[in-house]
């Protein structure tokens, strides 16, 4: 099964990224010929090598390797959360202190943490089972640095990264069978914290109720996200053809990173969109199906659910902005996005997903 | 690869179904959302279809107009009188300028405008899309506004004609001006609007978010029609010489108004017609009163009336003549300057005996002239002056004509028939009474005057002119070279002699109304001379009259506007290179 099933991943995964080189390359043109849009696609593709290169080493680490990495990984991912912050070091974009830069490439250390904190959680998880821990070590340990990770995030600020970060703890956790009443009773304790949130940052729920109201009103809906729904509508059943679309000529904003989706909509039309849903349907599913025959190792299967399944949502996340079924969020669609690190972590992570479905030497326990 | 050592935790975990309920769950509510995802995007991609593209496409084109260019205006010899220029008109789209004080600023830098006010200006048309900065900008004003490099969305530049008039102030009165926006205010830029405006053309542009054009929709294009070249009767040098003129004549008079025609009989063609005051454009009538604004607006020519008085006599006497009720050589008795009509007693300027009817035309009697309206009576004074065009508008193009006054003969009374002889009780404009004289030197056709010469272009178009009989030719040149040359010769416009050419020509002083009295004025008079050469064979005829002179010896038309008529037939003739005529001094 595997032999069938790991080049129908990979080939998924290849489809995926074949439609962000191209939607980079067709959405970072201007109406202005000049540098950027060759530049764009340079660096698209010198990251997209780089990813090739790193996913391709992860996918030759063993799981062994990867529980002994897990806490300096962790722990270099939260000094560089930390790094982040300080001004001079961290660069500051529309108000976010989220990135640094450096030789004109920039790394984003969030979504480092998409790919170090499953693996970290998971391996405290294990140990914490194997010694029987107590609600009060399990919190200590484990939901202390994840509420510490996503708090770092948080302050960037980067509230979708945040959640983001947070639903891949919940995952981990309840993927990995922490018992049902230790998950209840921690979200009882996380609630407050999540509500003192919405009060400290009202414009967080102005931004929640006032996308509610656009629903009704498309007219009050936020403009990226009025012309996101024009650009998708634009692109019809076939769409205007690769490159031949207009909204991408700055009436869209982030054309080729957040919104790049957008431009699938109106260059490929909806047959293009949902080829893209179906890549990404069957990427999960023929995942799926690899986790299950790797029955014997706890580690890796909790691992790689949680990678896969939040690559996958953070993907549906993505579609759900652009066609304004959540109200707006700075999210990324993995693969097919411009993006230095997303694209980096998300090769990275499907590598190592690969890594550690492979059958191995011994490891295979008999169920 | 080593077999991981703790693996035997495993023992301890949830059992396998355990976990992958969990997992599946997870898996099939991820899956859900794909569903849902999918159900979403049939819905916008598949629904709202034609809208968005509606939508789309109108927030990325943009229709820009192509303007047309007007027709140039040019004199009889295709000298330009008129023409335009393409300049850059400068707009701002307030809706798209976040900073309102840096635009303005640097704006007012370049054009040196007032940044407080623009400012003030953009924030107050802020939710607008179009704000004119300013119009017309020079070459130099438009190169450095475009190296501002503001936001692109923010301006543009419209393409908009100015007018100019190369000649200066030259004409001005015939001419009228275009506008800012390209329309015709008076003269002949009103009067040939039609062929002088084109019809704009329109472009549709597609631009990106940023405003940068991108594209252009060449299925949308309309192209303009410029406007056609019209060309004038008017002789631009002889029209400058008249103007020079009659500001010469302001000065030595310093009356409220004149104005100046000069006809070709042959055709009706206005060879020159000035106006004065100046129309106020005119940087030296800065600082006038709004009465004299008023006053320069007006081309007296042919908006302005006033009773004709003894330049209407020969029509009068070419009718009697023509009907056969006076003979050439008939004489009346002029009752040594008073004569009783009815309750009325006329009077004369000097006592006449008995004078022929060339004399009753020389010496200017108003007796004879009462004399020889009695044999035509009412019904022939009014045939006769309709016949020489007067209560109607002459016909020429230019906007603004008055028609002059003629009572319905309902109205008239006996008085009339001594009045009308000698051109009181109605009033005529200056064109009228020139076009009338006209008549007179062609034979005793009246045409109808006109200032077009002919529209260029493919099709050209040529002026309507009316002709008409009015006197028999007989009539007309015994009245031309008998006692019209006399006046100049012997009689009351002697000052229009003019060595090598035989002169003809009749004077007129008609007295304004009294404002106060409603009667005569003793003291405001409109003083005329109509004068035309050579008799023979008349090339020209020139019409000045002078309203209210203030200034010199006498109001008489002989005395004020004998001299400048002479000048300008001088000119005239020049300029058409008229042979003088032989055997004369």
């Amino acid at each position: 099964m595997t032999a069938s099933l790991k080049p129908l991943f990979l080939g998924l995964t290849a489809i995926l990224l074949g439609v962000g080189v191209m939607l980079v390359f067709s959405a970072s043109v201007s109406s202005r010929p000049g540098d950027p849009e060759v530049a764009y696609i340079a660096k698209h593709l010198v990251f997209l090598a780089l990813a090739a290169a790193i996913g391709g080493a992860a996918s030759q680490v063993s799981p062994e390797t990867w529980r002994r990495l897990a806490p300096y990984l962790f722990l270099g991912t939260v000094v560089l959360l930390v790094l982040v912050l300080i001004p001079g070091l961290g660069v500051k974009v529309n108000g976010a202190r989220r990135w640094f830069r450096m030789a004109g490439l920039s790394l984003q250390p969030s979504e480092l943490a998409k790919l170090t904190l499953p693996l970290y959680l998971a391996t405290v998880l294990e140990k914490q089972r194997r010694v029987g821990a107590t609600f009060r070590s399990d919190l200590a340990r484990m939901l202390g640095p994840l509420a510490g990770v996503s708090l770092l995030v948080l302050v960037e600020p980067d509230l979708g990264t945040a959640a983001l970060l947070m639903a891949t703890g919940a995952v981990v956790l309840w993927s990995g069978g922490w018992p049902l009443r230790r998950m209840l009773a921690a979200a009882v304790l996380a609630s407050p914290g999540l509500l003192g949130l919405l009060f400290l940052k009202p414009y967080q729920w102005q931004r929640i109720t006032g996308f509610v109201d656009a629903w009704t009103a498309p007219h009050l809906a936020p403009y990226q996200i009025r012309q996101s729904l024009l650009t998708l509508g634009v692109g019809g059943w076939f769409g205007q053809g690769l490159g031949a679309g207009w909204q991408k000529l700055s009436y869209l904003p982030e054309a080729n990173t957040d919104f790049v989706f957008s431009v699938v909509g109106e260059e490929l039309g909806l047959v293009g969109t949902l080829s893209v849903v179906a890549a990404w349907i069957g990427l999960y599913v023929v995942g799926l199906r690899l986790i299950d025959e790797r029955r014997g190792d706890w580690f890796a299967r909790t691992v790689g659910f949680t990678w896969l399944t939040m690559l996958v949502f953070q993907a549906a996340l993505n579609i759900a902005v652009v066609t304004a079924l959540v109200p707006p969020k700075g999210v990324s669609h993995p693969l097919i996005s411009y993006g230095g690190t997303s694209l980096l972590v998300s090769v990275t992570i499907l590598g190592a997903f690969c890594g550690l479905m492979r059958p191995r030497d011994g490891s295979a326990v008999p169920e | 690869m080593t077999a991981p050592v703790d693996v035997p935790a495993s023992s301890r975990e949830p059992g396998p179904s355990a976990t992958r309920l969990r997992t599946n769950v997870v898996a099939c509510l991820l899956i859900a959302v794909w569903a849902v995802i999918a159900l979403r995007l049939i819905a916008v991609q598949g629904f709202s279809r034609v809208l968005s593209e509606r939508s789309a496409r109108r927030q990325r084109t943009f229709v820009e107009t192509l303007p047309a260019r007007p027709g140039d205006i040019r004199d009889r010899a295709r000298r330009l009188l008129a023409t335009s220029i393409r300049t850059h008109s400068l707009a701002l789209d307030p809706s798209e300028i976040d900073e309102p004080r840096r635009v303005a600023e640097s704006l007012a830098g370049v054009l040196g405008l007032d940044a407080d006010a623009l400012a003030e200006r953009i924030v107050a048309a802020h939710g607008k899309r179009f704000l004119w900065v300013r119009r017309q900008l020079t070459p130099d004003e438009a190169e450095s506004v475009a190296a501002l490099q503001l936001p692109p969305a923010a301006w543009h530049f419209r393409v908009e004609h100015r007018r100019v008039y190369p000649q200066g102030t030259v004409a001005s009165h015939v001419l009228g001006r275009r506008d800012i926006d390209g329309v015709g205010r008076g003269g002949a830029e009103e009067a040939f609007e039609r062929w002088l405006v084109g019809r704009d053309g329109r472009r549709t542009l597609v631009r990106d978010a940023r405003g940068f054009v991108i594209d252009v929709d060449g299925s949308q294009t309309v192209e303009p029609v410029h406007g056609r070249d019209v060309r004038l009767t008017i002789d631009s040098v002889l029209q400058a010489d008249v103007e020079r003129r009659m500001d010469e004549l302001m000065d030595d008079c310093r009356p409220l108004a004149a104005c100046a025609v000069v006809l070709d009989p042959r055709t009706g063609e206005v060879l020159a017609m000035a106006s004065r005051p100046q129309l106020p454009i005119a940087p030296e009538a800065e600082g006038s009163s709004a009465k004299d604004e008023d006053l320069g607006w007006r081309n007296h020519a042919l908006s302005s009336m006033f009773e004709p008085g003894s330049t209407f006599k020969p029509f009068i006497v070419a009718a009697a003549l023509d009907q056969g009720l006076i003979a050439r050589d008939e004489s009346f008795h002029c009752g040594f300057g008073a004569y009783r009509m009815g309750r009325r007693v006329l009077h004369d300027h000097h006592a006449y005996g008995l004078l022929s009817v060339a004399d009753v035309l020389v010496k200017s009697s108003n007796i004879g002239m009462a004399k020889i309206g009695e044999r035509l009576t009412n019904d022939g004074l009014y045939e006769a002056a309709t016949a020489f065009g007067f209560g109607r508008r002459t016909g020429i193009e230019l906007p603004g004509e008055s028609p002059g006054r003629l009572h319905p003969l309902e109205r008239w009374t006996s008085y009339s028939t001594g009045s009308i002889p000698m051109g009181q009780e109605l009033a005529a404009t200056p064109l009228q009474v020139a076009a009338a004289h006209a008549a007179l030197a062609n034979g005793g056709v009246l045409l109808s005057p006109h200032v077009l010469l002919q529209v260029d272009g493919p099709e050209p178009a040529y002026p309507a002119v009316v002709s008409r009989p009015v006197a028999s030719e007989e009539t007309a040149r015994w009245l031309v070279q008998g006692p019209l040359v006399d006046v100049v010769r012997r009689g009351t416009g002697q000052k229009a002699k003019l060595a090598g050419y035989s002169v003809f020509g009749k004077t007129g002083t008609a007295q304004k109304q009294d404002p106060e009295t409603g009667g005569y004025s003793h003291s405001r008079h409109i003083g005329s001379f109509v004068c035309g050469a050579p008799a023979t064979s008349p090339r020209a005829v020139v019409l000045v009259a002078v309203d209210e002179p203030t200034r010199g010896s006498s109001t008489f038309g002989g005395i004020v506007a004998a001299p400048a008529a002479a000048d300008i037939l001088r000119a005239t003739l020049e300029s058409l290179q008229a042979p003088p005529s032989a055997g004369l001094p």
